[in-house]
């Protein structure tokens, strides 16, 4: 982990790292939302549809920081 | 459909589709799986069914190319008068797919080929008319491909169940008739099983429009005399209404002696029967049938006089809904003979008894708010694809524009599938075809290798997938497979394409809010709050004062009586979706038993109002004002309470205030009536305990429903969550 941006590659196919933190923060905002629910916690939340967009984007920023740089 | 069938028809399927493809490419036309999207669509059980939507996908194509040739001519350089057109189109063809679910498909043809042709080449209009002219042609080929095979390999025809289908309504509709008799004579409790038979009924009329248009569309006989077909279909229908009317009312009647006030009736339900009884013998062509004899049902002035007001109103009611009754089974029964050719036809239109009077007519068109939402939703969809394609042109470029839309289309038809559900079997479907895409289609070098990819490829889509599964799968395979009469292999171009499915669907589901929370549970809270609206304002037109309706206030009447009547069903459908998991303490039972009590309450709501066209000035209605108004005042503010809480009302205190009211104005009835029955007609006196029984039976539905809205646990439903 250097911090610098790399392309990741499967199969010979390269994947911008953007992408793959993107995804796996609408995955970990997804399982965020599902325990939310499970939980009824989501009732005290204004909005849900707008909560999920800004975990989305916070797991997608947190994603790059540690694991994905982008 | 048993798995032999299923074999029989993904064979038939797949080789049409391998077919269309081979023409295709063997001529060199513009784009083959234009034929194949025609296949893949049509492929449904029946000849029937595949002839009638192919030639609705033939038909539509024509206005949906005329439209893009037009939009194109008259915006070739400018890119918002483009944008507004091609909304404006969709708007209107959207509008009309949800609102004419007869010819649904022909409009949904007509916005989607209209979307394909403006994009058909973005580079230049150079080779639109092209475009147009092989969508076209395509289209007819794989039609006829299809409707060929469907009619010479192993064909499914459709013949003769028009008379078993109508057979099998005439059966359902006896039972309810009986269930209402048998109520009526004090032989079974009221609303015992009414329900069950009401939806067998649904389900059979459903089943019927789906055999008629398939018959018609496959037999000369059938189609010429389908006018008939359609008529008895009217007549089943407004027959069904009508009994659900008179069950509704039925309740009020277990005190009263019927036999005693109504003397004829044995002798009209014994007309009734023997209708019944006739019509499937002369709809299966056993029997030519007698014409029906006229029934009576006279009531004994004697025994009425004896009755309490509210029981007097109580009759009136029900021997009103049994007078249409009694039309709509005669016209029911002449239809049948006449489609037996039983009975001299006539070239005229003959009037349609309907259920009751319907009030407030007006010139112009009442449109169904949540049509109007629908078609907003799909040229909001359009036009926001179409500025994020100019604006940021991500992955999938025009597709934002075209099947974004296209998709848009399918969201409006079945708005309780949620396009979240989607999201994961489009993009699974569409990485199983990446992968054919890479490993297997770069191996083919012939068209018999090709061929039979796609015949395998289609025959398991079919065999497997059903609904809109398979028209996933089939999505997946036209546009991952991109087959050209040039096959150029680009990964990247496929990868971005899978990407931008995944996407569009995403988007797709955002743009859903545009119609209002997805959420099943906050849908159904929508329609009663819009439904007691209605109900509240069209409470709110009946003050007994006589007064000038403007043509603005008889649209408004409409408008809210169409709402009134639409809900249900549609409260019906959202029920229906609501997942049981999130709430186990709302049964679906509790569900339907709300559903039950709001569609009782419409058809109380209807007979009130049909009650009051008669009455506005009547001098008996002016000498009660008082009373009248304070009912009518209290029933309009419960309904205004009950569209911003559905659980405004606890059943126990509105059932003391109800029945104090009730009292108070049987005292007052009693005295003014004693007072005016000399110089009352006898209409006039009908008439005011037909109204009567309005206001009592829209009270007892009321609490029904408050009943119902009571064991439903609504704060559970009104919370928020993630959808």
């Amino acid at each position: 982990m250097n911090g610098i941006p790399s392309e990741f590659t499967v199969g010979g196919v390269y994947l911008p790292p953007l992408l793959v933190a993107g995804c796996l923060g609408v995955l970990l905002a997804y399982w965020t939302a599902h325990l939310l629910n499970r939980y009824r916690l989501s009732r005290h939340l204004f909005y849900p549809p707008l909560v999920f967009v800004a975990l989305a984007v916070l797991y997608t920023v947190a994603v790059g920081y540690v694991l994905v740089p982008f | 459909m048993n798995k032999t069938t299923k074999l029989k028809e993904a064979i038939k399927t797949g080789l049409a589709f391998a077919l269309v493809f081979g023409i295709a490419m063997q001529f060199g036309w513009m784009n083959p799986y234009w034929a194949g999207w025609a296949v893949a669509v049509i492929a449904l059980p029946t000849a029937g069914e595949a002839i009638r939507k192919g030639t609705l996908r033939v038909l539509g194509t024509i206005p949906g190319c005329l439209a893009a040739l037009v939009i194109h001519a008259l915006a070739p350089q400018d890119r918002w008068i483009f944008l507004l057109l091609t909304c404006a189109w969709v708007f209107g063809t959207s509008y009309l797919m949800v609102s004419r679910p007869k010819t649904s498909y022909f409009w949904v043809m007509a916005c989607y080929v209209c979307l394909v042709i403006l994009l058909s080449d973005i580079d230049s209009s150079e080779n639109m008319f092209e475009s147009a002219v092989f969508r076209t042609v395509e289209t007819v080929m794989g039609v006829l491909v299809y409707t060929l095979i469907a009619v010479f390999v192993w064909p499914q025809t459709n013949l003769g169940a028009i008379k078993k289908s109508s057979a099998e309504l005439a059966a359902a509709l006896t039972d309810i008739y009986r269930a209402g008799r048998d109520t009526m004579l004090g032989q079974r409790a009221a609303e015992t099983a009414f329900q069950g038979l009401q939806g067998k009924v649904v389900q059979k009329l459903a089943q019927f429009a789906q055999v008629l248009q398939a018959e018609g569309s496959e037999s000369y006989e059938v189609n010429t005399v389908r006018q008939l077909w359609e008529r008895f279909q009217r007549l089943s229908t407004n027959l069904l209404e009508t009994a659900a009317r008179w069950q509704s009312g039925l309740a009020e009647l277990e005190r009263i002696d019927v036999r005693m006030v109504l003397p004829d009736l044995p002798a009209f339900f014994s007309e009734l029967d023997f209708r019944f009884a006739t019509l499937p013998e002369v709809l299966a062509g056993r029997s030519p049938g007698d014409p029906p004899r006229t029934a009576r049902l006279e009531v004994d002035s004697a025994a009425l006089q004896r009755l309490s007001s509210f029981d007097r109103a109580a009759i009136e009611v029900a021997r009103k809904e049994m007078e249409h009754l009694e039309a709509l089974t005669a016209a029911l029964l002449e239809c049948a003979r006449e489609l037996g050719g039983r009975a001299p036809g006539t070239s005229e239109t003959k009037p349609m008894p309907a259920p009751g009077v319907r009030d407030q007519a007006t010139r112009f068109p009442v449109p169904d708010w949540d049509h109007v939402r629908s078609a907003f939703f799909v040229a909001a969809t359009t036009g926001v694809g179409f500025l994020i394609w100019i604006l940021f042109d991500p992955p999938g470029h025009s597709g934002w524009f075209q099947l974004s839309g296209t998709i848009a289309l399918m969201v409006a038809l079945c708005p309780q599938v949620r396009a979240s559900r989607m999201i994961i079997p489009v993009a699974v479907t569409s990485l199983i075809c990446l992968a054919i895409y890479v490993w297997v289609m770069p191996q083919l070098s012939s068209f018999l290798g090709l061929g039979l990819l796609l015949f395998t490829c289609m025959f398991l889509n079919c065999y497997f997938m059903s609904g809109m599964g398979r028209f996933f799968v089939s999505m997946a395979i036209l546009n991952i497979l991109q087959i050209q009469n040039h096959q150029v292999y680009a990964f990247a171009a496929m990868a971005n394409a899978v990407l931008f499915l995944v996407m569009a669907f995403m988007f797709l589901y955002v743009m859903s809010y545009i119609l209002g929370s997805p959420r099943p549970e906050k849908a159904v809270l929508r329609l009663l709050d819009r439904f007691f609206r209605s109900a509240e304002f069209l409470m709110s037109r009946k003050a007994p004062e006589p007064e000038q309706v403007s043509g603005l206030d008889r649209w408004r009447i409409a408008f809210h009586q169409r709402q009134l009547r639409s809900l249900p069903a549609k409260l019906a459908a959202w029920g229906k979706a609501i997942d049981r998991k999130h709430f186990p303490e709302n049964t679906p039972e509790q569900a339907q038993v709300l559903v039950t009590s709001i569609q009782a309450l419409v058809y109380r709501l209807e007979q009130f109002l049909e009650a009051g066209v008669v009455l506005r000035a009547e001098p008996l209605s002016r000498e009660l004002r008082e009373g009248i108004m304070t009912w009518h005042v209290g029933l309009e503010a419960i309904f205004g309470r009950w569209a911003r809480n559905p659980e405004a009302e606890p059943v126990a205190a509105l059932r003391q205030r109800l029945k104090s009211g009730l009292i108070r104005l049987e005292a007052q009835i009693e005295e003014v009536v004693n007072q005016a029955e000399e110089d009352m007609t006898r209409e006039e006196g009908e008439n005011f305990f037909r109204l009567l029984g309005g206001y009592r039976g829209v009270s007892e539905a009321a609490l029904a429903y408050a009943g119902a809205a009571q064991v439903i646990n609504w704060s559970y439903w009104r919370e928020e969550r993630f959808s």
